[in-house]
């Protein structure tokens, strides 16, 4: 008789601090990741302070470790911020639905992220670079409010270098420090001066809900990607993640069960509720 | 198993509650406590208040604690030693039995496991249900609340019910609708005589006064409708609605102790709190309390049933009867109907 809310512990190999209030955190089970897909979460916690739900933001290929970034903000984050490597966290999961990659292959893809709703884009698109060959031109545009807001900043270059790859970083107006060398402007505004159709490619999006508001928009009406083409990942409270505690749904779909990986055609199609 | 059907005369119907007792049996029965009733356990029949229509909860507790404990935890340096919570789970008593609750109480067992055992199965819930046995007593009068005829049980249905009673003059006929209910008949054989199904009284035409199908079908097409926003400007969002329903299954999940011991607990909670789902980014998709009274509208005549075929209510107006507002949900859905 299986306990669905019963926890493993997995060790913190690496704790990497991305910006003032958020960290990524690498993990491990007997020294290997675990089995899962991009785009699929876990309940984490520091036993004693809580679960709290992050998406896996390193790709799946990466055998050695599985990671999530995330903000202090609660008590179950602050929990979690004071861990140092060797320490361990419980976790449940994988849970969820995932990017389905086979309908990606041979195709351009455009990824997008905005703020820390770049971690997810991350674990799809570090997943499609670690395969490179099965993809066609792969464009990665980063946005956040300021440039101190920005994560991953570490590994930047690795994108950059990789080949038909085209890494653009954006801050937005005002966010910008002296020697700032990537973009200023609002994501969707950047979106649309990238020289990209809506052919024969896909574009996965995650980011503030603002944010995601207007770069489907900006995808669908100015650079013609169908909707069917447009993958965005949702967020919503959650406590079980097995579809039993009943605060995630959309409408008749539940986040975390039918979600959170959906297309802009499926998004259209759920009210308001989110 | 096909229904079987048995009388028992109403002083053997005592003599078979004290004797279930007698044999350890727990039996948990509306009871009078503190000026109300409730379902709680019973030493003997008398403490069973059986001409109450409904106790003020449902014994839905019993299914699904108030509280419970996934698992408890103890740390000490690095090393983490955690006691699974479904170890030592109580109430999943083989011999614990519900006693004179209503037909909709008993509905919402079976609804409830619907959820419980999606893809994920919640053992804890499993247990407790398996191991019940519900003896239900039909209704003679609903009051103005009631409404499960309308949400296709009846005051008379067995559905849920491992026995259901009908009360004829001064003896009941026991309808058993499976071998749980027929084990526990056979074992006090003495006391109940076989009969045949033409010698039951048949049910009464209850009369439904809105069609739930017309209900679904407003809030399928109506989702930014204004009567959300305007009908439940009275509602204060005190949750009683949910916490005195036999269905609302919600919960949440806290630790309870500190960084050395303590336990992983999930609570009742309710969908008519704001912080229910509430982001961490100070985002809320449900702001105002029409947002959440429509969300608790759409769950019970919308999402669950396109999910597990069955509505998530049972028609038993405890979220009217106590609501401090007056907001009667029979009248809601009755509202919805006529406008679809």
């Amino acid at each position: 008789m299986e306990n669905i809310y019963l926890p493993k512990l997995a060790e913190i190999k690496e704790i990497i601090q991305e910006t003032a209030d958020t960290k990524t955190i690498r993990l491990s089970i007997d020294g290997k990741s675990i089995d899962f897909l991009p785009g699929q979460f876990g309940e984490f916690s520091l036993i004693g302070e809580g679960e709290s739900t992050f998406g896996f933001s390193s790709s799946p290929l990466r055998k050695e470790y599985f990671e999530f970034s995330f903000r202090t903000s609660g008590r179950a984050t602050t929990g979690i911020n004071g861990l140092n490597e060797g320490d361990k966290i419980a976790f449940r999961g994988p849970y969820g639905n995932y990017f389905d990659t086979s309908k990606m292959h041979g195709k351009d893809i455009i990824f997008v992220g905005g703020g820390i709703g770049m971690a997810p884009v991350k674990s799809i698109m570090e997943y499609c670079l670690d395969e490179r060959d099965k993809y066609g031109k792969i464009t990665i545009l980063y946005g956040a409010r300021t440039v101190g807001d920005l994560l991953y900043k570490n590994i930047f270059d690795e994108w950059k270098n990789h080949k038909d790859t085209e890494f653009v970083v954006t801050v937005d107006p005002g966010g910008e420090t002296p020697d700032w060398k990537g973009k200023v402007g609002f994501v969707p505004t950047i979106l649309e001066q990238l020289p990209l159709k809506g052919e024969n490619s896909i574009a996965v999006v995650c980011g503030p809900p603002i944010m995601i508001k207007f770069a489907l928009k900006t995808l669908e009406e100015k650079m013609g990607f169908s909707k069917e083409n447009i993958i965005t990942t949702l967020e919503n409270r959650m406590k079980c993640g097995l579809g039993k505690c009943g605060r995630c749904n959309v409408g008749s779909v539940y986040v975390c069960k039918d979600g959170p990986v959906f297309t802009a055609k499926e998004l259209e199609s759920l009210p308001n509720d989110f | 198993m096909e229904e079987k059907y048995f009388e028992i005369s109403s002083d053997n119907l005592k003599k078979f509650v004290d004797r279930i007792i007698t044999d350890n049996y727990e039996v948990i029965a509306p009871t009078d406590k503190d000026g109300d009733t409730f379902y709680g356990k019973i030493s003997k029949f008398e403490e069973a208040n059986l001409d109450i229509l409904l106790p003020k909860m449902s014994y839905k507790e019993y299914l699904l604690p108030k509280t419970e404990t996934l698992f408890e935890y103890s740390i000490s340096g690095v090393d983490t030693e955690v006691k699974d919570g479904l170890q030592g789970i109580t109430g999943a008593n083989e011999k614990r039995v519900i006693f004179g609750g209503r037909p909709c109480d008993a509905g919402a067992g079976p609804i409830m496991e619907k959820v419980f055992n999606w893809d994920y199965k919640d053992e804890f819930f499993n247990e407790r249900f398996k191991n019940l046995t519900i003896i239900s007593i039909a209704c003679e009068k609903p009051d103005n609340y009631c409404f499960c005829t309308e949400m296709q049980l009846s005051p008379e249905s067995s559905y849920g019910s491992d026995i259901l009673l009908k009360k004829s003059g001064d003896k009941y006929f026991a309808i058993v609708t499976g071998e749980k209910g027929l084990n526990l008949v056979k074992a006090y054989s003495d006391l109940f005589a076989e009969t045949t199904k033409d010698k039951v009284p048949a049910d009464k035409d209850w009369k439904k006064i809105f069609e739930i199908e017309k209900t679904k079908s407003f809030l399928d097409k109506n989702f930014e409708h204004n009567y959300f926003q305007e009908r439940f400007l009275s509602c204060i969002g005190c949750g009683v609605c949910t916490y005195t329903c036999p269905t609302c299954h919600c919960f949440d999940i806290q630790d309870e102790g500190n960084l050395k011991e303590g336990r992983r607990i999930r609570n009742w909670d309710s969908c008519q709190f704001g912080i229910f789902t509430l982001h961490t980014s100070g985002h809320n998709p449900r702001v105002t309390q029409g947002d959440r009274y429509r969300q608790r509208l759409m769950h019970k005549f919308k999402i669950y049933s396109e999910k597990f075929d069955k509505y998530l209510c049972v028609g038993c107006g405890r979220c009217s009867r106590n609501c401090p507002e007056d907001i009667d949900i029979k009248e809601v859905a009755k509202n919805l109907a006529e406008m679809a």
